[in-house]
Formats: structure tokens, sequence, C-alpha cells
């Protein structure tokens, strides 16, 4: 099967001159065609940076990148827009959905930017609002709905233009235990029915035991990979002995 | 470090913001400084004939300018306080008392006004030069205009500006006292609720626009309350306008899917609801300031360019003379041969008979409607118009029939008199002439001859015995507006050789005396009417770039988040390009219909084409205006791009 995401021997070195940190060095990893992938790490693992040069928004020291075949680290900036915009879906931890737009208008975003049809993007917006059951709130704006619902909206606007690569930064940080659960249950099914493929970078063990693997980062380097075998709550176990035997971000555990 | 040395820091650190600010202060303090000195130039005092109009010209625009630079100063010195109401509970958070923190800012803005007020006169002093030689060049005067320093005007500017900014920084002392400390905690903008849109309101808005439109292009006659009327109904009109047409405009694109949902249009026009509708005051407030200056120089660019373009024809003669004596033609003759510079390239002689008449009932005072009218036959009518070059000729159909002249009212007024009669008192009986046509240029030099009445060869051959028979002849030479000399002279020959004072008010009408009034008026109007518009035109693009500009600190995440996913600088940039010019044009398009309106009744009172003076003041007002929009659009994009 053809791989989404290929990235060979990244490293990433902030600062110049003596006063170096090197946040990564020289990771590997892929992501294949339908996976769901966790990454977790302590703090200061590297995660975050890792996230941002997936997400274009940042450049490797050195390595490569493929996402979809095409090579990100050599694009130009706004070559990395267009790519941003066609080929990859974000999830951020506070939402960030527009205030003025409603709930539709969020979702249908990237669409206007890719100039659809105003069909298409009709209809798209209905199949998507009702996978992520926010069909009843279309119509209404961000600060007239619950964090729950903001996510699930934020959620539909990363899915709606088909990206090859949904890219979640802490989607549940901001929510609730039930919101949490429904949001993730909501990424898994778009996983399972909708082969939608998707990374995500958390902190919360319960979080990332929704995910089919999960690739743990500390120091800047690989540590391990899990697979999910059994149930779900096996796989929670396993991710928190990992995370035992890693150390550090203790407080995350509960 | 000291509050004073805290004060300091501050305003270097702002530059930039305050920029624009401070230049439109030093703009204003140097334009004030100049209209102030121009009263106390020895240059201009010691001419005479303009000495008293050019002193209360000024004196009263010195105060315009006095008061608008106060509400402006005012206005955006609450603005930049309230900018900094973060950085003020900051301190307060830290303990700093807010009598120090007050004081601080109170520093802060008493030294850029002593700074803007050095800065203000001395560019002041500088260019005064040269803005006193724009002013005599444009009242006709061709002097050598010395440097000069005058220590009255200097500390005239000084002393209202000290007390403008005393008033103003107090006024953000206060401010201070008003903030709480929870504003620092509290979320910066708490999601602003949806606007509605009420059809009602936004139709009744264009209602009110358009009724005082019509009330006052409707207008026979005018009173003081009636361009009142019109004012208040039209300014609530636009506040209204603002209010609500724009958000139900938006409400009704936002309809329209195939373009609503394409490229940024989405984010463009959800933003601009939110945006015009939280400033509609402020963007009713750049329209109504913007219809005031643009009508102000609206009106003294059609004035100026009036008597640019008809003078010639209102005063078609070099010279007009009138006398109860025949003969006053070889004086005049011989004085004007001494002087081949101007020579004479036509002349005429003429002779009107002079009845004491009522003019006819179309809204004349009542008690002026007895005065007296020359008369004149339409042969000799058609002589004078012919020698004069104008086109005007009267042929008159029946015995009857008249042809009544009133050079002081409109076109519009007199319209009214055809079909009405006009009586002529000769002794012991009333003569009664039916008016056929009116006309409101006079064939002689404006006012030379009062209200005259054209009448038939053989009438007139009747009335000649009846009335006082005047004798005149009419010149035009060549090169008349440098004809100060033989003015002079043709006058005082004139006189010596017999032309009578008592019968008429102006025996001799020249056309360098009146090209030389008009001149220095209109002059001055221009020059007074530019400087003014430019204050105002800079006050208002402030107003609205400083306030955009602390909108786009709040919308930086907006931006933040849609680069996010995807849109790159371009697209960020076309959006507000777009926002903007939408912020920037909506008040500049009303304003500029409001004066254009309120200036085309100077087509009626002027009975010339505006559109012209017009065209060139919106566009050289538009031209301004479109800088501010650039400078706004590109501060903006700075300050939303800036991820820190």
């Amino acid at each position: 099967m053809e791989n989404i995401l290929y990235a060979k021997n990244l490293k990433k070195i902030y600062g110049s001159r003596g006063n170096n940190y090197t946040a990564l060095q020289g990771i590997d990893m892929e992501i294949a065609q339908g996976e769901f992938v966790g990454i977790m790490g302590p703090s200061g693992a590297g995660k975050t940076t890792l996230l941002n040069i997936i997400s274009t928004i940042d450049k490797p020291t050195s390595g490569t990148v493929l996402i979809d075949g095409e090579d990100i680290v050599k694009m130009k900036d706004n070559q990395l827009s267009t790519f941003r915009r066609n080929k990859l879906g974000f999830i951020f931890q506070d939402f960030n959905l527009l205030d003025t737009l409603t709930v539709k208008e969020n979702m249908i975003l990237p669409l206007t930017l890719a100039m659809a049809e105003p069909k298409l993007i009709e209809q798209r917006a209905a199949e998507v609002g009702r996978i992520l059951g926010i069909e009843d709130i279309q119509h209404k704006y961000p600060y007239e709905i619950s964090g729950g619902q903001k996510q699930r909206t934020a959620a539909a606007r990363a899915i709606i233009h088909q990206p090859k690569l949904i890219l979640a930064d802490e989607p549940t940080g901001a929510l609730d235990s039930k919101s949490s659960m429904e949001l993730l249950q909501c990424l898994s099914d778009l996983n399972r029915d909708n082969g939608a493929n998707i990374m995500m970078v958390t902190h919360d063990a319960f979080a990332a035991s929704y995910c089919k693997r999960i690739i743990f980062i500390k120091d800047g380097q690989l540590f391990t990979e899990l697979h999910k075998g059994g149930s779900r709550k096996e796989f929670f176990q396993k991710i928190l002995d990992v995370l035992k035997t890693m150390g550090g971000d203790n407080s995350d555990l509960i | 470090m000291t509050l004073f040395n805290l004060a300091f820091k501050n305003i270097r650190r702002n530059l930039g913001s305050y920029m624009i600010y401070f230049i439109s202060m030093v703009f204003s303090i140097m334009i004030y400084y100049v209209f102030t000195s121009i009263q106390y130039n020895g240059q201009v005092v010691a001419l005479r004939e303009i000495k008293d109009s050019v002193e209360a010209v000024f004196r009263t625009s010195s105060i315009v300018v006095a008061m608008f630079a106060g509400i402006f100063i005012w206005y955006s010195n609450s603005f930049f306080i309230k900018r900094r109401k973060k950085e003020a509970a900051l301190y307060s958070l830290m303990g700093v008392k807010k009598r120090q923190i007050g004081r601080m800012l109170f520093y802060e803005n008493l030294m850029m006004g002593i700074l803007a007020l050095g800065i203000g006169i001395i560019l002041g002093s500088l260019l005064s030069k040269l803005f006193v030689m724009l002013l005599l060049r444009l009242m006709g005067y061709s002097i050598y205009v010395k440097f000069a320093i005058q220590p009255q005007p200097i500390i005239n500017t000084a002393v209202i500006f000290l007390i403008l900014f005393l008033i103003t920084s107090l006024h953000g002392y206060s401010l201070i006292y008003r903030f709480k400390l929870i504003d620092l905690f509290k979320a910066e903008n708490v999601a602003e609720k949806v606007p509605k849109a009420s059809w009602t309101v936004a139709l009744s808005s264009i209602a009110l626009i358009a009724g005082g439109y019509t009330y006052y292009l409707s207008a026979k006659k005018f009173y003081m309350w009636h361009p009142l009327i019109t004012l208040v109904v039209v300014v609530i009109g636009t506040y209204l306008l603002f209010s609500y047409m724009s958000v139900y405009i938006i409400k009704l694109a936002k309809r329209n899917k195939a373009s609503y949902y394409k490229g940024i249009n989405l984010v463009t026009t959800s933003q601009l609801m939110f945006r015009l509708k939280a400033h509609s005051r402020t963007l009713a407030t750049i329209a109504v300031l913007s219809a005031t200056t643009l009508t102000a120089m609206g009106v003294t660019a059609s004035i100026y360019y009036d008597f640019q373009t008809t003078l010639s024809s209102r005063y078609p003669f070099s010279y007009v003379y009138l006398s109860e004596q025949k003969g006053l033609d070889k004086t005049a003759d011989a004085v004007i041969a001494k002087y081949p510079q101007h020579q004479i390239q036509s002349e005429v002689e003429f002779e009107i008979v002079r009845f004491t008449g009522k003019l006819p009932d179309i809204g004349y005072r009542e008690d002026f409607r007895d005065k007296e009218i020359n008369v004149i036959s339409e042969e000799e009518y058609n002589r004078i118009t012919e020698a004069s070059g104008l086109e005007s000729r009267i042929y008159l159909d029946f015995h009857n029939d008249i042809v009544f002249i009133d050079p002081y009212n409109s076109k519009s007024f007199m319209d009214a008199g055809k079909g009405k009669d006009l009586e002529l008192m000769t002794a012991g009986e009333t003569m009664s002439f039916n008016i056929t046509d009116v006309r409101v240029t006079a064939p002689l030099n404006e006012f030379a001859a009062d209200y005259m009445a054209v009448v038939d060869e053989d009438v007139y051959k009747e009335l000649r015995d009846k009335g006082k028979v005047i004798y005149g002849k009419a010149y035009i030479v060549a090169n008349p507006k440098q004809s100060e000399e033989l003015t002079e002279e043709l006058y005082s020959a004139l006189e010596a050789a017999g032309m009578d004072h008592s019968e008429f008010p102006r025996p001799f009408a020249a056309y360098y005396y009146r090209y030389k009034a008009e001149l220095m008026s209109s002059g001055l109007t221009m020059f007074v009417g530019a400087f003014l518009g430019l204050v105002f035109l800079l006050a208002t693009g402030s107003i609205i770039f400083f306030k955009q500009l602390s909108e786009a600190n709040e919308d930086k995440k907006r931006y933040q988040i849609l680069q996010n996913i995807g849109y790159d600088k371009k697209d960020i940039k076309a959006i507000i390009s777009k926002q903007m010019l939408f912020v920037f044009m909506l008040p500049l398009a009303v304003g500029i219909m409001h004066s254009t309106v309120a200036v085309s009744i100077l087509k009626k009172v002027l009975n010339t084409d505006i559109l012209i003076p017009l065209v060139v003041t919106i566009g050289a007002y538009t031209l301004i205006y479109m800088i501010y929009y650039l400078l706004t659009v590109s501060e903006y994009s700075r300050i939303v791009e800036n991820r820190r």
C-alpha cells in the first residue's frame, strides 16, 4: 500500500552558532493509507516540532518529508499554502473557528477557497454535518454552541475537502471527558468508515487509546511504537505502561 | 525610573502608531499658525483694500481650525488611552496607583502636544512666506513677500493649543479612573452578537435621505431653516443607513451562494457585516464629515470657477458709462487713445429711457417692487450684444410685448415672470406690458443698468418723450486685466467731464474693477476653503485609520486561523484590502452623494455649470483619501502578519 506520509532522517536544530538546541535528531516515520496514528511523548520531546514540520508550518534542518508523494521540504511558500489547503486538514486544541461565521460557513471554508461549485459545497456540508452530528446547529454561531460541538465543527472543516492527511493537535485538550469521548469516537469512525488518514498528537493516554498505532518519541528520537491489538481497554493499559517506562510527564497519566 | 522617563520611553516605543496622529496634529497647528500669522503679516495688512476682509476671514477660519483640531485631538487621545487599557491594568496589577498611571499618560500626551506644537510652529513660520505668496497670487497681487516672524501669532498659537492639550490630557486622565482591573483578565473580545437587520428601519433611512434631498432641491426660495431641516433629516438618515441598511445589504448578498461561496468572499462578507455594524457610528460620522468638507470645497471651487469662466459674459465690455449728458464719448475716446496697449476693439453708443416701474408679482418683496427701470429698444439691444459678442438677440412679435432683464436673481426664479405684467409709470398714466421672456444676463456690464426692459422700436419712440433719456457708450479694449492705469484715468476724466453720480449709483462699470474685486474674494475663499478642507480631510482620514488599526489587533487571531488552514499571505492581503475598501468607500460614496446634492443648488444660483469644479474637488479629495486607504491596508496587514 502506498504511504501517505514518508519522513526520513528528520532533524531540527533551533538556534545558531554554539547555542544550539536539537529538537529532533533523525526521526523516520511512515503513515500508510487508512491509518489513525497517535504521537505521544513527554513535554519537550519534539512532538510539536514534528507536527509543525508535517503541517508544513515549519521546515526541518535536514531530512525529507513526502506527503502523498510530494516533497514538502522543497516547496516554496505559495506552493505550501496551496498544498496545505488541498492535501491537509487541521484540528487544533483551541478549535480555531472564526466567530464571524456560522457553523456551516466555518465547515465549508476550505471548499470555498478551492472555488468549488455551490452545489457541491452544499452537498458536502450536508454529508459531513451528518457524519459529525452537527446538522442541527449549522446555522448557529460559535459563541452559541458547546466546546464539543465546536471541536466537531473543526473536525468537519478538517475533512470536508477530503484531505490526504488530517492533523490533530491535542484535539481533546480543551474538552470535558464526555465531549472528548464523542469527538474521539467521531474521529475513529471517520477513520474506519471514510478511510480518513489521521495523525493525532496528544498527551492523553485515553485519547491515544482510540488510535490504531502510537509512536512514542522522547528527546527528539523515536522511543517505541505500539500497535492496537485487542480491545481499547487493553491498549490503554499498554500505553500507560510505555509512558511509565518513558518517565516524565507523569501528571498526565492520572 | 521616574514616571516622566517612562512616559518618554512609551512615546518612543509607540512612535509608529502615533505617527499619523502626530502628523495630523502638526498639520492642524501649522495651518492655524499660518492663518493667524496672515492676520498679522505686515505686507498683507499694508494692502488697505483687502485688510478688513482678510482679517475677518482668517480670524473666523482659524477659530474653525482650532475647534476642529480640538475635537480631533480629543477623539484620538481617548482612542489611544483605550487601546492601552491592558497596559494600564498591568501597571495597576503591579501596584502602581491610578493617579500615577494617569499622570504618566498625562505627561505623555502633553509631551507629544508640545513637540507637535514646536514642529507645527517652526514649519508654519518656514512656510508662511510661501502661503502668503500663494494667497496674494490667488488674490491677484504680484508682490515680493518678505520672510517675517512675528511674536503675536506664535504666542496666539501656543496658548490656544496648550489649552487644547491641557483639556484633552485631563480628559485622558479621567478615563484612567474608569478602567477596572478585572478588564485585564477578561477575554479580549466577548463574541459579538449577530447584528439584526430590520428592513423597515433600513428602508426608512433611504426614505429620510431621499426626502431630505427632495425637500432641498424642490425649494423655490431659501430661508435659513430650509437647509437646516434638510441637514438634520439627512444626517439622521445617514446614521440609520450605516447602522441598518449596510447589515441588510450584506445579509442579502449572503443569499447569493454562487458568489458568497467563492474564494475569499465568505470570510470577507461575513466579517464585513460585523465590522460595519460595530463601526456604523464612526462610518456615518466620516460620511457626514466628508460631505461637509466636500460641500465647502465644492462651493469655493465652484465660485472660483464661475468667476473665471463667466466674468467675460457678465462683464462683456471693458467700460460702460451712463450719463444724462451727451458728448462724453469724446473725452473717453481721447483718454483711451493715449494707451496703445489698450486699443479699442469694439465700441457702441446707445441710449435708454428711464421710468419708475413696478416689478412683476413673482415673489419680490412687496415693498421692493417699485424700482427704476431702464427701457431699451430691441434694435438697440441687438446692436449692443453684437458689439459685445454675446449671442443673445431679441425679436418681439407684438406691440405690447416686453423682455424683462433682472441681473440680481436666478433664472429659475425669473422664469415665473413669463406672462406676467410689468408696469411703467409715466406722467399721469400707468402703462402695462406683457412679459414674453426673461433674462438674467444684462447686455451691458452686469449691474450697470439695473433692471431693464426691452421694447419694440415704435413703442420706444413713444416712450422716449415721456421718461428721462440717458446716453451711454460701451467699449471693449485690449488687455482689460492689466488696465489699471487707463481705468483710473478714464474714471477721473469722465467725472471731470460731468458724469453724474446723483442719478445712478454706478454710472461707470469697468471690467478691471470687477475683475479685481472678484479675484480678491474668490481667491481668498479658494485659499481658505482648500486649506480648511485639507485639515478636515486629514483628521477624517486619521480617525478611520486609527479605528481600523485598533481592530487589527483584535482581528489578529482570526487571520492566524485562516493562515493555519491554508490561506496564504496573498489571500489574507486580498481579504484585508477588500474589507478596507468597503469601510473606506461606503462613507466616501455617501459623502460624495450628499455634497453633490448640496452643491448642485449652486447651479441654480450661479447660473453656471458646476460639473468641472465639482469633479476636480471630488477627485482631489478621493485621491488623498485613497492614500489613507493604502496606508491602512499596509499597516493592517503588517499587524496581522506579525505572529508575535
